[in-house]
């Protein structure tokens, strides 16, 4: 008798610990739910007032690992990341404009050279066939620069290869050690600073670029 | 005897510089390893640390916010942003991959391999400020005008590009049938025609006009209407 009535008392104390329990998780994923609904309602306000305009925009959603090229809400194509990684201060819920893109190899437009009249009787038509500037001169491995210290690394992405494949894995350690060094430095100097490394694929990674236009909008979903 | 071996020693030296390379490297690793993860651990800290401060206090800020209210709101965003969509059919070009579709919502109705700019430049000789770059443009545009049996009024450059003289008279510019038989005017001198270099269809060979194929100029023609939206990208 007395047994069971301590056994009960005991688990008074183990009730109220799991109602307290209870109630902080539900209190938490309340805030959660209200955070991720405010945070939807973010992005939509981005995208509504980006799509208010006639230019294409980009939507990285990092959570899903998908980039959009976008146009008045409409999906123009849609490109696969292989692989992200995000480090920096601060939270990404503002729209980024694109500064300018960095390559190594930056592609050349080609100049078309007008025959010489007095040297060739018969002048070639117009509709030759040229060779042109395309998505192949396109480069596979570049940093967005976009205003507010953010940037964006597109690397590609070494597949299939057994020798290439850990230059993925080097290529993505390199980074974060440069990105972790220059997020110690613009934590000193109070510069923000946002890095985002988007592996794609290579013949996504030129046809992004080849899409990209001049000042760019950006609206990241995800956090660093 | 002092109970150094200087034999040993002498034997040892000759393999010291391989040892003291091997040594080097291994300290050098060693440090590059303790910078790295030290730089990794403060920067995980900073960013930690940082983020997680501002996710208190937009968690405080919006928790006085009612989740009804935000719901509401997206809802409204939502339909404004769909009346952002195109109604009816509407065209999207690929330059990338040189295809023309002709969709309605998020339906394929129909594409067409197609030829865009090709994104080289000529200058005019005679002034050399003057330049033409010949991509096709960019961005969002609307069937301004349908032209059956369209004629080419040949602009300046393509009379600089053959290398010979710019006429005088506009009737000397007029060349027919070399815009196939339909063409969709999308602003700016820009049409979407058709060719009779059928086999550069698929590359960027023009000077920003879409170039399509006889029988698939002649069902888009057909598709589109006057202001039906044409996105290319």
């Amino acid at each position: 008798m007395f047994k069971s009535l301590w056994h009960w008392i005991m688990t008074v104390p183990f009730l109220f610990v799991f109602i307290w329990c209870g109630n902080a998780f539900s209190d938490d994923s309340n805030i959660q739910d209200i955070y991720k609904i405010s945070m939807e309602n973010r992005l939509l306000e981005l995208e509504a007032k980006a799509a208010a305009k006639p230019v294409t925009y980009v939507v990285l959603d990092l959570i899903s690992k998908k980039m959009y090229l976008k146009i008045r809400g409409v999906t123009l194509k849609e490109f696969d990341i292989a692989d992200s990684d995000t480090i920096g201060i601060g939270q990404l819920d503002e729209s980024y404009s694109l500064v300018t893109v960095k390559a190594i190899f930056a592609p050349k437009r080609k100049e078309i050279k007008p025959p010489d009249q007095k040297k060739d009787e018969k002048p070639p038509t117009t509709t030759q066939e040229v060779d042109s500037y395309s998505v192949e001169d396109m480069p596979s491995n570049y940093t967005l620069i976009l205003d507010k210290g953010l940037s964006i690394s597109v690397s590609q992405h070494f597949k299939g290869n057994f020798l290439l494949s850990p230059l993925n894995y080097i290529n993505k350690k390199m980074g974060r050690l440069w990105n972790s060094s220059k997020l110690l430095w613009s934590y000193l100097k109070k510069t923000p600073f946002i890095k985002i490394l988007a592996v794609m694929r290579k013949d996504d990674a030129r046809a992004f670029y080849w899409a990209l236009p001049e000042k760019a909008e950006f609206i990241i979903i995800g956090q660093p | 005897m002092n109970g150094y071996n200087f034999g040993n020693n002498i034997n040892n030296n000759a393999e010291y510089p391989k040892r003291g390379l091997m040594r080097r490297i291994i300290y050098a690793l060693s440090i590059f390893f303790v910078v790295f993860s030290v730089i990794n651990v403060m920067a995980y800290f900073i960013q930690k640390n940082s983020n997680a401060a501002v996710f208190k206090k937009e968690d405080a800020g919006n928790a006085k916010k009612a989740a009804n209210d935000i719901t509401k709101k997206n809802k409204k965003i939502y339909k404004s942003l769909s009346s952002l969509f195109p109604k009816g059919n509407y065209i999207v070009i690929d330059t990338a991959k040189n295809i023309l579709y002709l969709k309605n919502g998020d339906k394929v109705l129909y594409q067409a391999v197609v030829s865009t700019g090709s994104g080289r430049f000529l200058i005019d000789p005679r002034n050399q400020e003057k330049k033409w770059v010949f991509d096709s443009p960019r961005g969002e545009f609307k069937v301004k005008s349908k032209i059956v049996e369209p004629v080419w009024v040949k602009p300046d450059w393509a009379f600089i590009e053959e290398g010979t003289n710019i006429p005088k008279n506009y009737n000397d510019r007029i060349e027919e049938g070399v815009l196939g038989d339909y063409a969709l005017g999308i602003g700016n001198g820009y049409f979407i025609h058709g060719t009779l270099y059928t086999r550069l269809l698929g590359k960027p060979v023009t000077h920003g006009c879409i170039r399509v194929g006889d029988n698939d100029l002649k069902i888009i023609y057909k598709s589109a209407q006057i202001g039906t939206k044409v996105y290319i990208f």
